[in-house]
């Protein structure tokens, strides 16, 4: 059949059959041009026409017993004046159209003892029909006769559905509740022929293929099952509903085509290619409440009828139809951590455009997105293909230069981007160095417009010439967080190198004049530093960061070795604490580190990139490069590189409070990087971000979701929160004191999760340096 | 240079999504046969299903992780009208030399959607563990597990309704100058109206509503796409319809006071047929966008802020047997892989930084 006919079809059309109540069923008389629905108080016959239906006859009247409902209507399929049908008090009518008021209801069957499900004549006998019921029976009636000729016993509960076969004339299949189905010889009614259990739950409709041996049964398993019954029944596909199948009918001139309507919830009309079992390959939306019968109008395949609980009769044209899978998204993609892409694909099949007709029916299914399309798009055969493009590797881990100018280059954005966060620094060193360092990192990585921006840093604010305030801050960076930078050392191996624990000796032997510097300083900064002032609290707030930094590191190392450590709970508190004593402490406790960096102090560092060397000193600037800077930060970060822009703002220290840049955009800028790394796991490099951090709210980042249980070092209850280091059993705050030299500790407290028992952390390290067991209980605390 | 390999999905129809989890660790692919299957990655690289099964009595048209922080959970949703939330248990421990086993089960399956429901989405962590979905019937739904621990919980917060059917949504994971941002389109391919439209949190109304239409984009909206946060002023919608779009959407506060949002929209036409499906990579530096000719194009910003597609990915037999469109340039004519892969221009370095 040509797929162009359809578009001759006429449009879809409705009608309201009746105010209240609905209809049941539908049935086509013989010549498909009249339609009959039955429903509660309702039977009546429409004439089909291409613009809409014309009432033909009703069968409700004064003189009509219809105080019942019909269960299911048909038309006798010689007779175009006679139908049946089946009500849920179990009576069996027939009715002749020819006759006139009462007369019009030829026969009552009173034989059913519960509801009649189904009706249906024989497709050759003109006086026989059967109908099955609730009470598990299905009788045989002719109408030349006012009781019923047979009656075959199902031995099930509920006889739901009956369909003659179209290819043997006596062959009748019944389906039933408890999931069975049975074909009957009209002519034997002791026993069935066949029987065989298709679903696991009640099956409620089965539909004869109009030329091929099959049967289709549809359940309360959401399934549709088509049988092969030549022999033994034998399954050939099963289609997946989304809902109970309440009706099935194969569609006329498709072989692989069935319509069905759900009992419940889907208000839908589907249409399946069985060999497609997943999504229908049309659907018709139209109804607003469940469809109760389908019907195709004769051999016409365009043409589907429908009746629902909203009370309407529907003529669907097919041309109206959605097509479900083509709204459907045809491929999947996603970008993985390593710039893979795994990508699936619709493989669409066509048929070849010089077949003609295939053999098996193709199908008019031409994609609305395309004209041009060769031959038809094979519905059953949609599939997908699926690929991982992979980045080749280009083995970064072995320390070999990044490929310059390589196509791959600049999609292999994750290298770049994970190599820039293990090896920008971010302090430990002169300002002008760092920006080499950087610049010098970035350029290894291909990033040429970060390295010119680090430059530019160095030019501009890294060198001693420009504007007095910044040859103190650039020593400043220099000897903040010293620990930080020494830890980054240990985690980032590859490039540990001797120099930079000389230059950190050298920031903590200056560190202390340099911070009484700075604060007599903070007026000259005041007065020379321009318009953005740093605020007066700026050394307290190095202080802070510095004590972070250390109790990070030295939490880290204790907690590897057993250890736990608390700090102050609050930072901002730890500020009152005698900070440069506490540093130089901790430093006292590790000679042998320091020792081992003097020797290499006066080495020069073997690593000075040439290239990045500023061979003279610039001139100083007649124009203030603020502005200049902060919008070169702003276009990094616009194009994707808010790793470059975060790092300079906080590699330039104090001077970044020149920049115009709004404080939120730095605090967004953080929370940015520092997911990211998160992202890429790179937790230690998130860490010493937040560290590093001004901004409150990304500060307190490592603080969330973290609670530590403390308990009393003398009974091992638990401390309670509020009253500090004080228990509550022990009446003492012997806990709080430090069990070497017997002094309250201020500030850093480390202790042994195992027995409770610390101190000073300096004091501690001395003594485990000699000893292996716990100084109060003897417990043996393993400090190595 | 990229190596291609064709991956055997075993999946039984056509699959709908592919998505990588938050680390991009695993991937969760979905299909029209009503199963999910879950991937890993072995030392190698190799990718293998490490769970599969039926999920739905429905194609399932898109599969969604949550933040990990929230454990490993999943949301599909399918054509047969539910959303469903997943999440992946420990078996016992079979013995001391096996690894536990791991299976998911299902959570909650969200059956308020009378019609199929066509995308599904976890909100971004600040939010919470929120999830919102678009129906074919035009609904948004939130839902909220208001106790992160007890995933069968899900009772729906807002449900905002829309005249056209929608396909697909995204959540913005920035918060820059705005909050809650939603976007979603519709595929809804009868009038020539805007179909991508922006959703927010409104403090007055105390519910979400739609606060802008993108009306440059009138054809069929097949994906949505925000780019993840990156730490740009302004945010990055990519929309996947008959060209490629990207909208830039900037939150600004006008002379009275309210925030509103500023739209820029940015056609693409390279691609010269639909497109399917748009998806940023982790830094919101590269986008890849999927043509129905089966070519996977790569976008990145160069200096002067325009997005210029870097690379064009074809995967040998994946499309139709029609001619190549004129329009596209040459493929390689021999390719020793299964793929062909040609460059479309440099980009980056030769662009001077100011």
């Amino acid at each position: 059949m040509p797929d162009t006919s359809e578009d001759a079809d006429p449009s879809t059309v409705s009608l309201r059959i009746c105010s209240e109540g609905h209809a049941n069923a539908l049935a086509l008389n013989k010549d498909h041009n009249q339609i009959a629905v039955a429903g509660r108080s309702l039977l009546k016959v429409y004439e089909i026409e291409s613009d809409g239906f014309t009432e033909v006859c009703n069968m409700r009247g004064k003189n009509q017993n219809l105080s019942y409902s019909s269960n299911d209507v048909a038309w006798s399929t010689l007779d175009s004046n006679i139908l049946a049908t089946a009500a849920t008090n179990g009576v069996v009518s027939v009715w002749d159209l020819s006759k006139f008021g009462r007369q019009k209801q030829l026969l009552v069957y009173h034989e059913h003892e519960r509801t009649a499900h189904t009706v249906t004549f024989h497709s050759t006998e003109p006086n026989i029909l059967i109908s099955g019921s609730q009470d598990g029976t299905i009788k045989c009636f002719d109408i030349r006769s006012d009781t019923s000729v047979n009656t075959y016993f199902s031995n099930s509960e509920s006889v739901r559905d009956l369909k003659f076969s179209p290819h043997s004339p006596s062959v009748f299949s019944a389906v039933s509740e408890n999931g069975t189905v049975q074909l009957w010889d009209m002519r034997k009614w002791d026993k069935c022929m066949v029987q065989f259990t298709a679903h696991s739950g009640p099956i409620y409709t089965c539909d004869w293929h109009p030329t091929r041996n099959w049967l289709a049964t549809g359940s309360r398993d959401k399934q549709i099952k088509v049988w092969n019954m030549d022999g033994r029944a034998s399954l050939e596909y099963t289609i997946h509903t989304i809902a109970v199948v309440g009706r099935v009918k194969w569609r006329p001139e498709r072989t692989y085509h069935i319509a069905s309507c759900a009992l419940v919830v889907d208000y839908s009309v589907h249409v399946w290619d069985i060999r497609r079992p997943f999504i229908p390959f049309a659907s018709f939306n139209e109804h607003t409440n469940v469809t109760t019968d389908i019907a195709w109008q004769g051999s016409d395949s365009h043409c589907l009828l429908s009746t629902s609980k909203d009370s309407r009769l529907y003529k669907h044209a097919f041309k109206d139809a959605t097509r479900p899978a083509l709204k459907a998204n045809a491929q999947g993609a996603s970008l993985g951590r390593h710039g893979d892409i795994s990508f699936a694909n619709k493989i669409k099949e066509y048929t070849a455009k010089t077949s003609g007709v295939s053999n098996t029916k193709s199908t008019n299914f031409i994609s609305r997105r395309k004209s041009n399309v060769p031959g038809n798009m094979q519905f059953h055969l949609d599939h997908s293909k699926m690929y991982m493009f992979m980045l080749k590797n280009t083995n970064m881990a072995s320390g070999t230069e990044f490929p310059a100018h390589d196509t791959t280059t600049e999609l292999r954005v994750h290298e770049v981007f994970i190599g820039c966060a293990r090896e920008l620094q971010l302090s430990g060193k002169k300002l002008a160095e760092l920006c080499e360092h950087n610049a010098d990192v970035s350029r290894k990585y291909g990033k040429h417009n970060a390295t010119t921006l680090w430059n530019f840093i160095k030019l501009f604010y890294g060198t001693t010439h420009f504007e007095p305030p910044f040859e103190h801050r650039s020593s400043f960076s220099n000897q903040k967080n010293p620990m930080s930078s020494r830890r980054a050392t240990q985690v980032a191996s590859d490039w540990s190198q001797p120099h930079e624990q000389g230059q950190e000796l050298n920031g903590n032997s200056q560190e202390t004049q340099h911070e009484a510097a700075e604060a007599s300083e903070d007026g000259d900064e005041l007065g020379g530093g321009g318009k953005q002032h740093p605020p007066p609290t700026s050394s307290v707030i190095l202080s802070e960061t510095q004590i972070i930094s250390e109790i990070t590191f030295d939490n880290f190392e204790l907690l590897r070795n057993g250890f736990i450590y608390v700090g102050p709970a609050d930072v901002t508190k730890a500020v009152a604490f005698p900070d440069t004593a506490l540093h130089h402490d901790v430093q006292a406790a590790r000679p042998q580190l320091d020792l081992k960096a003097t020797e290499h102090e006066k080495s020069p560092p073997p690593h000075v990139p040439s290239i990045l060397k500023v061979s003279h000193v610039p001139p100083i600037p007649m124009w203030e490069p603020h502005q200049f800077v902060a919008d070169a930060l702003m276009l990094q970060n616009d194009v994707g590189d808010v790793q470059t822009a975060l790092t300079i703002l906080i590699v330039m220290g104090e001077a970044r409070q020149m920049l115009p840049i709004e404080d939120a955009v730095v605090e967004h800028w953080f929370h940015t990087y520092v997911d990211q790394l998160h992202r890429y796991e790179l937790w230690n490099e998130a860490c010493e971000v937040i560290n590093r951090a001004w901004v409150r709210s990304v500060r307190q980042l490592n603080q969330h979701s973290t609670v530590m249980h403390t308990n009393c070092g003398e009974c091992g209850r638990p401390l309670g929160g509020n009253v500090g280091w004080y228990c509550d059993k022990c009446k003492s705050m012997q806990s709080a004191k430090c069990c070497v030299c017997g002094l309250i500790v201020r500030g850093v407290y480390a202790w042994c999760q195992g027995c409770s028992h610390g101190g000073h952390i300096e004091h501690l390290q001395q003594y485990f340096a000699k000893h292996s067991k716990c100084p109060k209980c003897g417990h043996l605390c393993a400090f190595s | 240079m990229f190596d291609v390999e064709p991956i055997i999905a075993d999946h039984k129809d056509v699959i709908h999504d592919v998505v990588f989890d938050y680390y991009g660790r695993r991937m969760a692919t979905c299909s029209s046969d009503q199963t999910v299957k879950i991937w890993d990655e072995d030392e190698q690289g190799k990718w293998s299903v490490t769970s599969s099964w039926k999920a739905h009595s429905g194609s399932i048209w898109r599969v969604s992780w949550a933040n990990p922080e929230f454990g490993q959970v999943i949301a599909t949703c399918s054509f047969d009208r539910t959303a469903s939330v997943w999440e992946e248990i420990m078996g016992e421990k079979a013995s001391t030399t096996n690894a536990p086993t791991r299976r998911w089960v299902r959570r909650t399956t969200l059956v308020d959607s009378r019609t199929s429901v066509t995308d599904v989405e976890f909100a971004p962590k600040y939010l919470g563990l929120l999830l919102a979905t678009a129906s074919a019937d035009g609904i948004i739904r939130i839902y909220e597990a208001p106790d992160i621990m007890n995933l069968s919980q899900w009772p729906v917060q807002h449900e905002i309704s829309n005249k056209l059917s929608l396909s697909c949504l995204s959540w913005n994971t920035s918060t820059y100058m705005v909050t809650q941002l939603l976007a979603a389109g519709s595929d809804e391919s009868a009038t020539p109206t805007g179909k991508v439209f922006i959703f927010a949190y409104s403090e007055n109304a105390r519910k979400c509503v739609k606060i802008e239409t993108v009306n440059d984009i009138t054809d069929p909206v097949t994906d949505v796409a925000f780019a993840p946060n990156a730490g740009r002023t302004f945010h990055m919608l990519a929309v996947a319809s008959k060209d490629l779009y990207i909208v830039n959407i900037r939150g600004v506060t006008d002379s009275t006071g309210n925030a509103k949002l500023e739209l820029q929209t940015h056609k693409f036409s390279e691609h010269n047929c639909p497109v399917w499906r748009v998806c940023w990579n982790m830094l919101a530096t590269m986008l890849i966008s999927t043509g129905d000719d089966g070519c996977v194009r790569i976008w990145r910003m160069n200096y002067t802020r325009q997005w210029i597609c870097a690379a064009v990915l074809k995967a040998e037999g994946s499309g139709p047997t029609y001619e190549p469109n004129p329009a596209t340039p040459a493929l390689a004519t021999t390719a020793a892989a299964t793929a062909k892969f040609y460059k479309k221009g440099t980009i980056g370095n030769q662009v001077p930084w100011h």
